[in-house]
């Protein structure tokens, strides 16, 4: 993992309109993105991880905007991109050849009357690469993802398996050698040994092209595995923010510590679930103070008045908590 | 007695006793207001249509006070009781308080609804408009059923006169009032068609219940039926039976267009009921061992009402098309008053090439598309409302 | 699901045998296609059974009324019956079973008897001279009205809450409402008689009398005239009705994942909008289509009337206000069978146009 930073947020805020009143999906993020860097951004269902992964291409759907912020891309040739700013024709170049996104292998992520071989090519004209290449270049995706390249070419998507067109969507995804590819729940449609033959091909994948991902997820075990960073989010921000072993084995936050202890363990014997009790906030009036306080067992008052930046407390490892040491201590306890 | 007892004081004996159920209803729970308010709209229903206004209404009245008492009860499924505590038995009684519960709450859900959609609710008044004009219309015009040739204007060659202040949709061919025809014309044709309407949807929904929940054979036979009848052209068939078989009563037509409308409702009928069968909530409850009969009437049945309500909006209105279209071609019998006879009797005395008649060929023409619009728009709403996906918006 | 065996990470992992494509296109076009193709003569032979009992069940036994007719003009009794009976091309004094085949050889001879008052004339002569006139101003009809409903609808569903959609929406949903010869009176009365644009008597027929037919410009000038006005009533009838699915079709479609897949992947929105939407969105639109163009034979009896356009449906009018049984019979019976003969053609289009029907319930998990 490089140092140069490859993707640059600063303090991304985004809201969409809902009839009760406007949600803020997103508050605040701001993080670095380096080469060949893998975050897992990890949290519960509604805290805006996928909001913000559609975000940073501005894929948002249309009753959802961008509040505030920037988000900084650097090319290969070191110049810098403002993607905020970007026209539609300039926006339309940079999405695929720069960014990509792997979105969850359903039926619906690919046309259903079109053969996967027209979606090559689709994608290939309109970025200006010639057929031949495409086609070529598909086909040895398809060999490295581990399908049989001519057949999946010309098939038709409700032919293949969910793995399988998963396995599609990701190989598309690098036809045009993007710096970044952005997943979306990748693993979450499909079986647990599918998931395995996914994952070992994805870091295959990353190990010989040497591509960035954002990998967005509330499975930890996934994220253990392929992540080099991991950051978690609640209610919209970013709590927590490290390396994947300090932020596993070290958390800071409490709402990572509980992700940790709500995942059952083989080794341990048929003890009760440990789950977080209360439920996700309403992003519409969300609590003052730190958003996840009423769910917190180390909250105090501080908490409740006083909502916690996110600053450094090892090299590397951010953390949004008034308690952080006491967590770290608790967990240190838990893991002994 | 009932369809002909139009604005009469039979009408409002029945309404006074119908709408006692309501009232008494409301006594016996407690809700005072809604009784009363239930006796007052059966009466007046009543005393517009008869037996056949008074009764549906009876019955929503009698579920909108049921569904205002049950909002106090407690509702066992949801309160803290335990699952052992918690039976499935329920008296028969309580079953249909249950279910007339479920139907007043749906009943003040879609006039909530309604309300809000502007389009819908157009599309109601626009059907209620023409509803009370047949009903009580007559209390107010009189039926000008004799030719009236006193009114000839000196020079004029014909009857005909164009709208006046006296006569505001002017004089057909034989000197008689426009409006009059118009505010008593319309009640056959919109009996008729809601009769047929009815019709056509009992037989559609029998029918696909049965083919869905029988299967093998039955459903086989009742599908072939089904899409013979739909291949083949309806109102050249309509022509054809019509001009052959004489009818004596508009019953008779009701039931000829219903024995040519039912395949369409059916075949959706069939599908609901076969999808519900596979649905989440049919399998538990089959799992948790609650017998077919409970499975039919508390899980299937509650979904299709909405959809089989939207379906007959849409019977009528073909209906009325099938009908209106019979008599403007001459092949039914003609008796009048009936917006179709004065479109058929315009175009024969020439009403089509003279614009002092153009009123009365106008007139019955707008009603009809307005009525028909009506209940389209009203349909469609119904529609979204039952189906929240089809809503626009946030 | 589908459960894939543990293996090590370099060997492929197994697919279904899945066969080169033109295979797999002969095989399952061939099945389904024959199963249509079945079901259609089935339906058929069903059709022409029915019109058969149709007519004979019919009050008043109309041989006898024929015999009736030809005695009151002074023809003895024997002559006028077989005369009546050559009419029919049936025999009423046969049984049952004997006459429903003759029937039955009749049609395979494209014999569908002779006219009861026009004596001399085939029915199958007399369908001949009206059929094109219904197939030209209700198919015209039909196809303007999908085609302006199609781009109207996508437009709509496009630019979804503008005044653009919200007029047009209001506009459609009200045509939609209106039955179509209520449009034909309308037009009539409002166009010609209150604002005199058109003289009506003028415009009966399907095209001046003494113009010789033939592509000349003369002809072909006067045949549209003529046409305008059914083939106007024919679409704005069944415009609303296209345009408001197509725009409901068309936003189901928008909401779909390919398309946001489509979108991130940076394609231009013309070719968003033609192969990702339009094509998806008009499928159902298409079924519609071609079950529509069933339809078209039938045409509209009271339009036609109307406007006293010569069609089929106007034929059929006129054969049962007269009692011409053969030719009521005969012009049912070819309007119910282009009905299943069309169904057969949507099947068999719409297994072609959309391959997941085509290519059977294929997907794996």
């Amino acid at each position: 993992m490089a140092e140069r930073p490859v993707l640059q947020v600063r303090n991304v805020s985004i809201s969409y309109l809902a009839r009760r009143g406007r949600v803020r999906a997103v508050s605040d993020v701001s993080f670095d993105l380096h080469e060949g860097e893998t975050l897992a951004l990890i949290g519960e269902s509604g805290c805006g991880k996928s909001t913000l992964n559609l975000g940073l291409i501005r894929q948002l759907p249309a009753n959802a905007t961008i509040d505030s912020g920037s988000i900084l891309y650097t090319r290969r040739d070191g110049q810098i991109v403002d993607v905020l700013k970007l026209r539609p024709q300039e926006l339309r170049r940079f999405l695929w050849s720069e960014v990509s996104m792997v979105f969850q292998g359903a039926l619906n992520a690919l046309n259903p009357v079109l053969r996967v071989s027209d979606v090559v090519y689709d994608t290939a004209s309109a970025h200006g690469m010639p057929r031949a290449e495409a086609k070529r270049r598909a086909l040895d995706l398809f060999a490295r993802v581990r399908l049989d390249p001519e057949r999946v070419f010309n098939a038709y998507p409700h032919e293949l398996s969910g793995g399988m067109r998963q396995r599609v969507l990701l190989a598309i995804s690098l036809l045009l050698r993007p710096q970044i590819v952005l997943m979306d729940e990748p693993t979450t449609a499909v079986d647990i040994l599918t998931q395995r033959s996914i994952l070992d091909v994805l870091e295959k994948l990353r190990d010989e092209l040497n591509f960035s991902v954002i990998f967005v997820s509330h499975d930890l075990a996934v994220a253990a595995e392929i992540a080099d960073t991991v950051a978690t989010m609640y209610a919209g921000k970013i709590v927590e923010h490290g390396p994947v072993n300090d932020v596993f084995y070290r958390p800071r936050h409490a709402y990572t510590l509980s992700l940790l202890n709500a995942a059952p363990r083989l080794s341990a014997g048929a003890e009760e679930l440990a789950s977080i009790p209360g439920s996700p906030p309403d992003l519409i009036q969300p609590p003052p103070g730190c958003k996840f306080h009423p769910r917190c067992r180390f909250a105090s008052d501080l908490c409740r008045d006083k909502e916690p930046e996110l600053v450094s407390k090892e090299a590397g490892h951010l953390v949004a908590c008034h308690h952080s040491d006491e967590v770290l201590a608790t967990s240190r306890e838990v893991r002994a | 007695m009932g369809l002909d007892a139009v604005a009469s004081p039979t009408g409002l004996v029945i309404g006074f006793v119908l709408g006692l159920i309501p009232l008494l209803v409301g006594w016996r729970y407690r809700q005072w207001k809604w009784g009363v308010i239930g006796w007052l709209v059966c009466l007046f229903s009543s005393f517009g249509c008869g037996l056949i206004g008074g009764l549906p209404v009876a019955v929503l009245a009698t579920s909108l006070v049921i569904s205002y008492a049950f909002a106090t009860r407690e509702d066992p499924y949801t309160s803290q009781a335990s699952l052992d505590e918690v039976t499935f038995d329920e008296t028969w009684q309580e079953y249909l308080l249950r279910q007339m519960a479920a139907l007043g709450h749906g009943v003040r859900t879609s006039a909530r609804m309604l309300a809000r959609n502007k389009v819908g609710f157009i599309g109601f008044a626009g059907v209620m408009f023409f509803v009370l004009m047949s009903a009580f219309g007559p209390l107010f015009i009189e039926y000008e059923g004799e030719a009236n040739f006193s009114r000839r204007q000196p020079g004029a060659s014909s009857l005909f006169q164009p709208p006046s202040a006296e006569f505001p949709l002017g004089l057909d061919w034989q000197g008689r009032s426009v409006l009059s025809h118009i505010v008593y014309g319309g009640r056959t044709l919109i009996l008729t068609s809601i009769q047929a309407g009815l019709i056509a949807t009992v037989i559609a929904v029998a029918l696909g219940s049965l083919a869905a929940l029988l299967g093998g054979f039955v459903d086989q036979a009742i599908s072939f039926l089904g899409n013979f009848v739909l291949t083949i052209p309806q109102f050249p068939l309509l022509l054809v039976l019509a001009s052959l078989i004489s009818f004596n009563s508009s019953l008779g037509l009701a039931l000829l267009f219903a024995a040519l409308n039912w395949p369409a409702l059916m075949r959706a009928v069939r599908a609901q009921a076969l999808s519900l069968r596979k649905r989440d909530y049919v399998e538990a409850a089959v799992a948790l061992d609650l017998g077919l009969g409970h499975v039919i009437m508390r899980e299937v049945f509650p979904n299709m009402v909405s959809y089989i309500a939207v379906n007959f909006i849409f019977s009528v209105r073909s209906a009325m098309y099938a009908l209106v279209g019979l008599v403007v071609l001459g092949i039914v019998p003609l008796s009048e008053p009936d917006w179709g006879v004065m479109i058929f009797m315009g175009r024969q005395q020439g009403a089509l090439f003279n614009p002092a008649a153009a009123s009365m060929l106008l007139s019955p023409i707008i009603a009809i598309a307005v009525f028909q619009l009506s209940l389209v728009l009203f349909a469609r709403s119904l529609e979204e409302i039952f189906n929240p996906r089809l809503r626009s918006g946030v | 699901m589908s459960t894939v065996p543990a293996q090590s990470p370099t060997t492929p992992v197994p697919m279904a045998v899945i066969k080169p494509w033109h295979t797999r296109l002969r095989e399952r076009l061939f099945g389904y296609a024959i199963r249509v193709i079945l079901q259609g003569l089935i339906t058929v032979w069903a059709v022409t059974t029915f019109t058969f009992f149709l007519i004979r069940l019919m009050p008043g036994n109309p041989v006898d009324i024929k015999i009736d007719q030809l005695m009151q003009q002074g023809i003895p009794y024997e002559i006028a019956r077989n005369q009546a009976m050559g009419l029919f091309a049936f025999n009423p004094d046969e049984p049952l079973p004997v006459q429903y085949l003759a029937y039955l050889g009749n049609l395979l001879r494209f014999d569908l008897g002779n006219s009861i008052t026009n004596p001399g004339v085939r029915v199958i002569d007399q369908i001949a001279a009206f059929l094109p006139w219904t197939l030209f101003s209700v198919g015209s009809g039909l196809l303007i009205s999908f085609a302006l409903g199609v781009t109207l609808g996508t437009a709509m569903a496009y630019w979804r809450g503008s005044v653009f959609d919200n007029v047009l929406t209001a506009i459609a949903s009200i045509l939609y409402g209106i039955p179509d010869y209520i449009i034909a009176l309308l037009l009539l009365i409002v166009g010609g008689v209150q604002l005199r644009l058109f003289q009506i008597g003028e415009l009966r027929g399907a095209v001046d009398p003494g113009i010789a037919p033939g592509l000349t410009l003369e002809y072909i000038g006067s045949v549209l005239k003529h046409a305008l006005l059914p083939v106007s009533t024919y679409v704005l009838a069944s415009v609303g009705g296209w345009i408001l699915t197509m725009k409901s079709s068309t936003i189901a479609t928008l909401g779909e994942d390919y398309i946001a897949v489509a979108k991130a992947r940076g394609l231009p929105e013309r070719r968003i909008l033609t192969a990702y939407v339009a094509r998806n969105a008009m499928l159902p639109l298409v079924t519609r289509l071609a079950i529509s163009i069933g339809f078209v034979v039938g045409g509209s009896v009271i339009v036609e009337e109307l406007f006293q356009y010569p069609g089929l449906g106007r034929s059929l009018l006129r054969a049962i206000n007269s009692r011409d049984y053969t030719t009521m019979q005969g012009i049912f019976l070819v309007i119910s069978i282009s009905v299943v003969v069309s169904n057969m053609l949507a099947d068999l289009m719409m297994g072609w146009l959309d391959p997941r029907i085509r290519l059977g319930k294929g997907h794996r998990d």
